[in-house]
């Protein structure tokens, strides 16, 4: 990393590894982190860097080094490569990653068992991920697809798997993987909030009466969560009264402030409520009859936000029409592809995102807008200002890229070891695991370290490719340029030479590699990105 | 939603913010300029970008025109439209911002009252309200084709606690020594299930306390299992049930309660064999003449239907009450029973489709012989 430097008018300035401050005109300036009173400009990334983290962002792999060498000759080809990834065929399977990352949905466990399905032990990852992912597909199958990112809520089909078809009421449409499928037990079309997908992960008790699924669909749909609201207990009855309980929520003040939307939302979503949530039967298909109980059961009348719903059948397109949908759709993903939460300092950015989403209704307009903004594109080490300069690679990142590089692929027992925490390295490996874990780790810890480690050597030792002599040094360099998008200096590849050649006297040609290749994908520009 | 930092926080050098444009605000926002007024050039706060979004979140669930409760809020105090908030803007700033005294249970982000502060002097007034309400739906059923439909349903016969009970315990007719492995009508909970040496399948976990003798009859079966016989169907047991009733003094009472998914594929009983899903409660007397009522709803084969506070008696075997039968997309029908006719007017979503008739009575004498706690001693 190169660090931070002095403009010629004071200001401390981040810079990139290999960018002069360069031309500063434009760029947005928040005060110094070091000095309140001068202004820091930020960097932007060099064309190359830019590349890759678009890549990664938006495949999930690396760059080739053609694109590399492109764009290094030419930076305004920057942006015809960010249109031709977000066409990319490895662009849904980014995008699911990157829903994982908020949607929370592929945990490692849900109320029911794989057993109870009769499925071998074989099964038991795929059973898991198959239910978590059903919602994100079909996300990302609107998103690929640049249908109105309304249909989220509001079409009446789903996708689905071999193995979601085989256990669920669904008649799914013929083709390998995940294809267009309906349910067939009756519930209206909802988009992904009449999935099941959505409703094993948010799941509610008899009594919760759904109250912890609406909550969780204004924290997704509408970025409200009601969880950060302040509430206070002091003249609440015990909680293990439930009709004292029900009583305040309908009278104390303080329960009032969530209940008086919560309940009248929640109780639209009682075709998804069991009679025992540790039951298949009861979980896996819809129960119509149901839709009418829980008006009766909270007495409440079902309504968004004070507007009378008939239903589920009504919930998608309230939510649709919200403004607030609008705005959660922009601010999702500049959080997701800025790394950092944002608050009210970025109002009229956000707005603009919104209002680019508006003007043509699908998200690759907000991810457009997004990887335009001068943020998404600014260098730097650690944070500027609220700016994360540079973000720490992920385990989704780094099985896919490292994948795509090696093909090499980190399983066992069938196990996505990127991808749980059943018996994998994904919470260690600084992911999401949607429980106890909801935002990725922004700083290297000691598991993650390990777990890049391993990642390294693995590959090294795969790739080995056969060469000697100079081809060594060839190569070396080059895999340096493709994993890290920064041309390596002479004096840092003849370190690297010197140590491959060290190792594979003291060893073999194998572990040379392994060693080389290790240290390239050690490297912070590697894991940073 | 106000663009507040989620659950985990990101530690930010608040050094690097700009200073307050104005006293009266916390936000800054970094590229933009104070008007002079208060009000920050760059930030287009209107009713569809924020004002809308705001009220929507934290008033008009009270406040709102349509609000079916309003909690106490006065009646032509609402916030749907801005013209609405303009009309009170002063008493919105009064109660929202200078004394917090609402929302009810308080709760709004500072960052977001600074906002609304801002959104009320500067941005009030000039938006476009949205489009109108959707369409209502219209039914695809005549008020016959509704009443037919009804009938099909109960045709196949009202859900009954007892009938529940005696098919689970039948399904124990398979078990062997070591499959489920026990004497009783209980369940262990393995969840891959036993097989017996006849081809029977037990799975799952299932309790059963069950008390017949004479005059008195109650049980009280708790599921989450199914039972798959010698030829492979299927007994589907998901939720509880609970019965109680007792003959005294030649009057049998009775009381029950069923929620969940149960029956059995293979099962002579129609409605059972069907596996519905259902949750009602049921009640009676039987006596010097008798009583009933019965109140849910069951669904199978993706047709629903919805008694609301039925009830028959002896002087009233027709019936009276609300039935309702779920349409295709998800509206219901509603039969509005003229009481002991068994016929009444049909509605949909607020418009009258003629009257029919069902055969409440044959259903109501088909649960009455199936709702005693068995035979007067």
């Amino acid at each position: 990393m190169a660090g931070y430097g002095r403009a010629s008018d004071g200001a401390c300035v981040a810079l990139a590894a290999d960018e002069p401050p360069g031309d500063t005109s434009g760029m947005v300036e928040t005060a110094s982190p070091n000095d309140t009173d001068a202004p820091v400009v930020l960097t932007p990334l060099s064309a190359p860097r830019l590349l890759r983290r678009i890549s990664l962002d938006l495949r999930g792999v690396l760059p080739e080094l053609a694109e590399l060498d492109a764009v290094e000759a030419d930076p305004s080809l920057v942006d015809t490569y960010r249109e031709q990834y977000l066409y990319d065929a490895r662009f849904s399977e980014r995008f699911v990653q990157l829903l994982e990352e908020r949607f929370h949905t592929t945990v490692d466990e849900y109320l029911v068992f794989y057993e109870e399905y009769r499925l071998d032990d074989t099964d038991e990852y795929r059973w898991e991920r198959s239910i978590g992912e059903e919602p994100l597909r079909l996300m990302a199958w609107i998103a690929d697809n640049d249908l109105p990112w309304t249909d989220i809520v509001t079409v009446d089909y789903t996708l689905a798997d071999d193995m979601l078809a085989s256990i669920w009421p669904i008649e799914r449409e013929d083709g390998e993987g995940w294809q267009v499928a309906r349910y067939t037990d009756g519930r209206p079309g909802a988009g992904i909030l009449a999935t099941n997908g959505l409703w094993f992960r948010y799941y509610t008790t008899v009594a919760n009466k759904n109250r912890a699924r609406a909550a969780a669909l204004s924290r997704l749909m509408l970025c409200e969560d009601y969880l950060n609201r302040p509430v206070s207990f002091a003249s609440a009855p015990s909680l293990a009264d439930e009709g004292a309980t029900e009583e305040a929520l309908k009278t104390d003040p303080y329960c009032l402030g969530c209940h008086s939307s919560l309940d009248p939302l929640a109780a639209t979503l009682f075709g998804f409520w069991t009679a025992n949530e540790y039951n298949r039967h009861e979980l896996d298909s819809y129960h119509p009859e149901r839709e009418l109980l829980g008006e009766e059961l909270m007495d409440v009348e079902m309504s968004w936000y004070g507007e009378p719903l008939a239903g589920l059948q009504e919930l998608g397109a309230a939510v649709a029409s919200d403004e607030r949908f609008a705005w959660c759709t922009a601010e999702t993903w500049a959080e997701l592809l800025w790394r950092r939460t944002v608050d009210n300092d970025d109002w009229s950015t956000i707005d603009g995102f919104r209002q680019d989403y508006l003007a043509d209704g699908t998200v690759r307009a907000v991810l457009r807008a997004v990887t335009d903004s001068e943020e998404y594109r600014a260098a730097g080490d650690g944070e500027v200002g609220r700016v994360i300069g540079r973000r720490q690679i992920t385990p989704a990142l780094m099985s896919s890229s490292l994948g795509e590089l090696s093909g090499l692929a980190w399983t066992w027992d069938g196990y996505d070891q990127m991808d749980n925490d059943s018996w994998g390295y994904r919470q260690l490996g600084g992911g999401v695991d949607g429980v106890s874990v909801t935002t990725v780790q922004s700083t290297p810890s000691l598991t993650w370290l390990l777990v890049v480690r391993r990642w390294g050597f693995a590959v090294g030792q795969t790739m080995a490719p056969d060469l000697s002599g100079e081809e060594v040094r060839t190569k070396l360099a080059e895999l340096a340029w493709r994993l890290h998008a920064v041309r390596i200096d002479d004096e840092e590849l003849d370190r690297l030479v010197g140590l491959f050649e060290a190792v594979e006297a003291a060893s073999d040609e194998a572990t040379a590699w392994g060693t080389a290749i290790t240290v390239l994908v050690r490297d912070p520009e590697f894991v940073s990105y | 939603m106000f663009l507040l930092a989620c659950s985990t926080p990101v530690p930010v050098d608040t050094s690097a913010v700009v200073a307050p444009l104005d006293s009266s605000s916390e936000v800054a926002d970094s590229a933009v300029s104070d008007t002079g007024d208060g009000c920050v050039d760059a930030r287009d706060l209107s009713w569809e970008s924020f004002g809308h979004g705001f009220f929507r979140t934290w008033c008009t669930s009270c406040h709102g025109e349509a609000a079916a409760d309003r909690n106490g809020a006065p009646p032509g105090v609402d916030f749907d439209t801005e013209a609405q908030v303009e009309t009170w803007v002063a008493a919105i700033r009064r109660t929202v911002i200078d004394d917090a005294t609402m929302p009810k249970g308080g709760g709004v982000y500072d960052e977001d009252l600074a906002l609304l502060d801002e959104y009320l002097r500067c941005g009030l007034g000039g938006g476009e309200e949205a489009g109108g309400s959707p369409s209502s739906p219209k039914a695809a059923l005549t008020a016959d084709e509704v009443g037919a439909t009804i009938d099909t349903l109960f045709a196949l016969g009202l859900p009954d606690a007892t009938t529940v009970v005696e098919t689970y315990m039948s399904m124990f007719r398979g078990r062997d020594s070591s499959c489920p492995g026990n004497d009783g009508y209980s369940l262990p909970g393995n969840f891959r299930g036993c097989q017996t040496a006849g081809g029977w399948i037990y799975a799952g976990v299932a309790g059963l306390d069950y008390l017949g003798s004479g005059s008195e009859l109650s049980f009280d079966l708790w599921a989450d299992c199914w039972i798959s016989d010698d030829d492979g169907a299927m007994w589907i047991g998901a939720g509880d049930v609970e019965y109680n009733g007792t003959w005294a003094d030649g009057e049998a009472t009775w009381e029950t309660e069923l929620a969940g998914t149960f029956g059995y594929e293979a099962s002579s009983t129609a409605w059972i064999a069907e596996v519905p899903s259902m949750v009602f409660s049921s009640a009676g007397r039987y006596g010097d003449g008798w009583e009933m009522s019965w109140s849910g709803s069951f669904s199978s084969d993706n047709e629903a239907v919805y008694l609301d506070q039925v009830s028959w008696t002896s002087t009233c075997p027709a019936g009276e009450g609300r039935v309702l039968l779920r349409g295709e997309d998800a509206y219901w029908y509603v039969v509005d029973l003229d009481a002991c006719t068994g016929c009444g007017s049909v509605s949909f979503e607020g418009s009258q489709l003629g009257t029919t008739c069902v055969e409440l009575a044959a259903a109501g004498a088909d649960l009455l012989a199936r709702s005693l706690p068995g035979d007067e001693p």
